[in-house]
């Protein structure tokens, strides 16, 4: 498949000035109401063309830090950019055109077909009319086409509805359609939590490729550390709102493993726990 | 081990015995029981005749046979022509009473006079049919307007996607007082407003089904899940994209099963509005009632249930085929 441009892969490759899709947090604070901080003063560059594994106990701020990225949290302060494009005011819905995300649930209308939740991927660029209708253009389905393929889809399935589908086959099409949208960084917020390790396994490598074919930049949040290390080109371990570990798998050893998912933070993590904290060494597979 | 019952249990059902006795004595259930008992006994040969059986047999004498034809004298009908006759209709001879003042003797005397009547055997049949099909159009209507109003109230009154506090409460307190008022109520108002017809029972069944449609459609968009709104806010997608594209395909299911059944009760309750003069074959009834032709108050009844079960039937496959 095609694909409408190269991300440049790395920093060095733009000899040293930040790439134009570089997504970068300045400061960024967030204070849920009465609750604790989910985000405090992170500062943080995440490349393109690189799989970045966000690491951290339940509550420490992935899904904030994520939400915020796409402006679906704003922070209290601080800013986020994509770019030279600020994901606030004016540039706000242009800095989100260069990203996409993928959600633990896939956030799929399941009574809908395979092909129309792809195609929704582009419902921002789609007139009101055409929406209404559901009638999209031929050069929308014909890319709805390729994104599928490309997540290992076939013809046959397009047409099904997407509660038809397994677990990894309904991840695999929110992938397709946040790759309808030609993200040069995508967002991916506990992708393979609900799914088994085989289909887990699928969705991580369908992840790798995008960033070592297309160069897009991934931005991972992961509860499993062996996907992690497998798979990732750094890694970015968060604890209390705060960036605590930023380095290469390689550097992430089991006694920060032990400092990031610490009895301390199990106790101070807050009531709103999506499941439960596995000890430090189930991880460790 | 716990008693079956406690002492407390006990006073409370002691109470709501009472309470029930009282209420039973100011609805005169008692002397209902004692026109039951009395009917029990004239069919056993106790007591001669009850004022229930009496009630009965005058209704149903005066009911049946029912009336489905319809007759008129010739006379009466301009432009007569008798070689041309309507389907099903005959010419019959009839004696006709008059009375009329005798020039002679200034007393009243009756005469009896031949008339040729024009008789159409399904002439009143037809009229019931055609009352009927009116009940039926105002009952569409009706729910058309309920729909599309409510489709659009139901946005203004979900929480998720009001776009004020103030138009939230607006908006559910507007689709309350729709659901409070009740349909023959309101067909009286709309009766003065816009007089005898259709259009005053349009508007009333509309009003009340905007009442329920408006609060049950919210209640959907309230409840539709959220993970796929949320992933197309995260595109960046407005209201109007995220109730197209995640919210009415969920809702569209539920939309039409409580649209066919405001469907069905809409026409139920256009014979009933009918009563008051908001058209279709309710409007028939009433009329015929109040001039006391039971026979052909009992045509009516008898058409208004079939078509009910009809209608039921019909919706039943319809839900079956939709949802
Ligand atoms: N909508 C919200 N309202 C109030 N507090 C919130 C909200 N969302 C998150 N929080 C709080 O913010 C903190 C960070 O939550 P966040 O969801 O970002 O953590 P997480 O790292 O994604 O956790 P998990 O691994 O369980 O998904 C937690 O203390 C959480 O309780
Ligand atoms: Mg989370």
């Amino acid at each position: 498949m095609m694909y409408p441009y190269r991300v440049p892969r790395s920093w060095s490759e733009t000899s040293g000035q930040s790439p134009l899709s570089c997504l970068s947090f300045q400061n960024v604070t967030k204070t849920y109401e009465g609750a604790v901080r989910a985000l405090d003063e992170v500062t943080l560059d995440l490349e393109p063309g690189l799989l970045t594994v966000l690491l951290g106990a339940s509550g420490s701020g992935k899904t904030t830090l994520l939400k915020t990225a796409i402006g679906l949290v704003e922070p209290d302060s601080g800013t986020v950019r994509i770019g030279s494009l600020a994901m606030a005011g004016r540039t706000k819905s242009a800095a989100r055109r260069r990203l996409a995300m993928i959600h633990q649930d896939f956030g799929l209308v399941t009574r809908l077909s395979v092909a129309r939740n792809v195609m929704a991927g582009v419902c921002t660029e789609t007139s009101l009319w055409r929406l209404l209708l559901q009638a999209y253009p031929k050069d929308v389905q014909l890319r709805a086409a390729e994104a599928l393929f490309s997540v290992g889809l076939t013809a046959s399935q397009f047409n099904r509805k997407a509660r038809d589908l397994s677990g990894g086959q309904m991840q695999r099409v929110g992938i397709a359609r946040a790759l309808m949208r030609y993200p040069q960084i995508l967002l991916a917020d506990e992708p393979i939590a609900s799914l088994d390790p085989a289909a887990s396994d699928n969705v991580m490598q369908i992840l790798r490729r995008l960033c070592d074919e297309r160069g897009i930049g991934v931005v991972c949040s992961l509860h499993q550390i062996s996907f992690a290390r497998r798979y990732a080109d750094r890694i970015v371990a968060m604890r209390h709102g705060q960036v605590i570990f930023d380095g290469p798998p390689s550097a992430f050893s089991g006694e920060r493993l032990e400092h990031v998912f610490g009895q301390e933070a199990t106790a101070t993590s807050t009531p709103r726990l999506a499941h439960p904290v596995p000890a430090a060494g189930k991880y460790m597979t | 081990m716990k008693p079956a019952f406690s002492a407390k249990s006990l006073a409370i059902v002691i109470l709501a015995f009472a309470l029930l006795a009282v209420s039973a004595k100011r609805m005169e259930l008692d002397s209902l029981a004692g026109e039951i008992a009395n009917l029990a006994g004239s069919f056993v040969g106790l007591s001669e005749t009850s004022q229930i059986g009496r009630s009965v047999e005058r209704v149903s004498t005066e009911m049946f046979p029912v009336t489905i034809s319809e007759a008129k004298p010739v006379s009466k009908i301009s432009n007569f022509d008798p070689d041309d006759l309507p389907l099903f209709s005959y010419l019959e001879t009839r004696n006709v009473e008059t009375n009329r003042v005798n020039s002679d003797t200034l007393e009243i005397e009756t005469v009896m006079t031949e008339e040729v009547w024009l008789v159409e055997r399904f002439g009143y049949l037809t009229l019931l049919i055609a009352k009927m099909i009116e009940t039926f159009e105002i009952a569409i209507w009706a729910t058309l307007m309920a729909v599309a109003a409510s489709l659009m109230l139901s946005v203004l009154a979900a929480h998720n996607f009001t776009p004020h506090g103030t138009v939230y409460f607006m908006t559910r307190s507007l689709i309350s007082f729709f659901r409070a008022v009740p349909e023959i109520i309101s067909a009286l108002f709309m009766v003065l407003a816009f007089g005898f017809g259709p259009v005053a029972g349009i508007l009333a069944l509309g009003f009340h089904g905007m009442g329920f449609l408006g609060k049950f459609y919210a209640e959907e968009i309230e409840s539709a899940d959220r993970k796929p709104q949320e992933a197309l806010a995260a595109m960046g997608a407005g209201p109007f994209r995220i109730l197209r594209l995640a919210v009415w395909p969920q809702a569209l299911p539920a939309f039409t099963a409580l649209s066919i059944y405001i469907l069905d009760r809409n026409v139920r309750m256009a014979t009933v509005v009918g009563l008051v003069g908001a058209g279709g074959i309710g409007q028939e009834l009433k009329g015929r009632y109040d001039l006391f032709e039971y026979d052909r108050v009992g045509t009516a009844l008898i058409l208004i249930f079939i078509t009910i079960l009809l209608l039921d039937l019909a919706a039943a496959q319809l839900r079956k085929r939709l949802v």
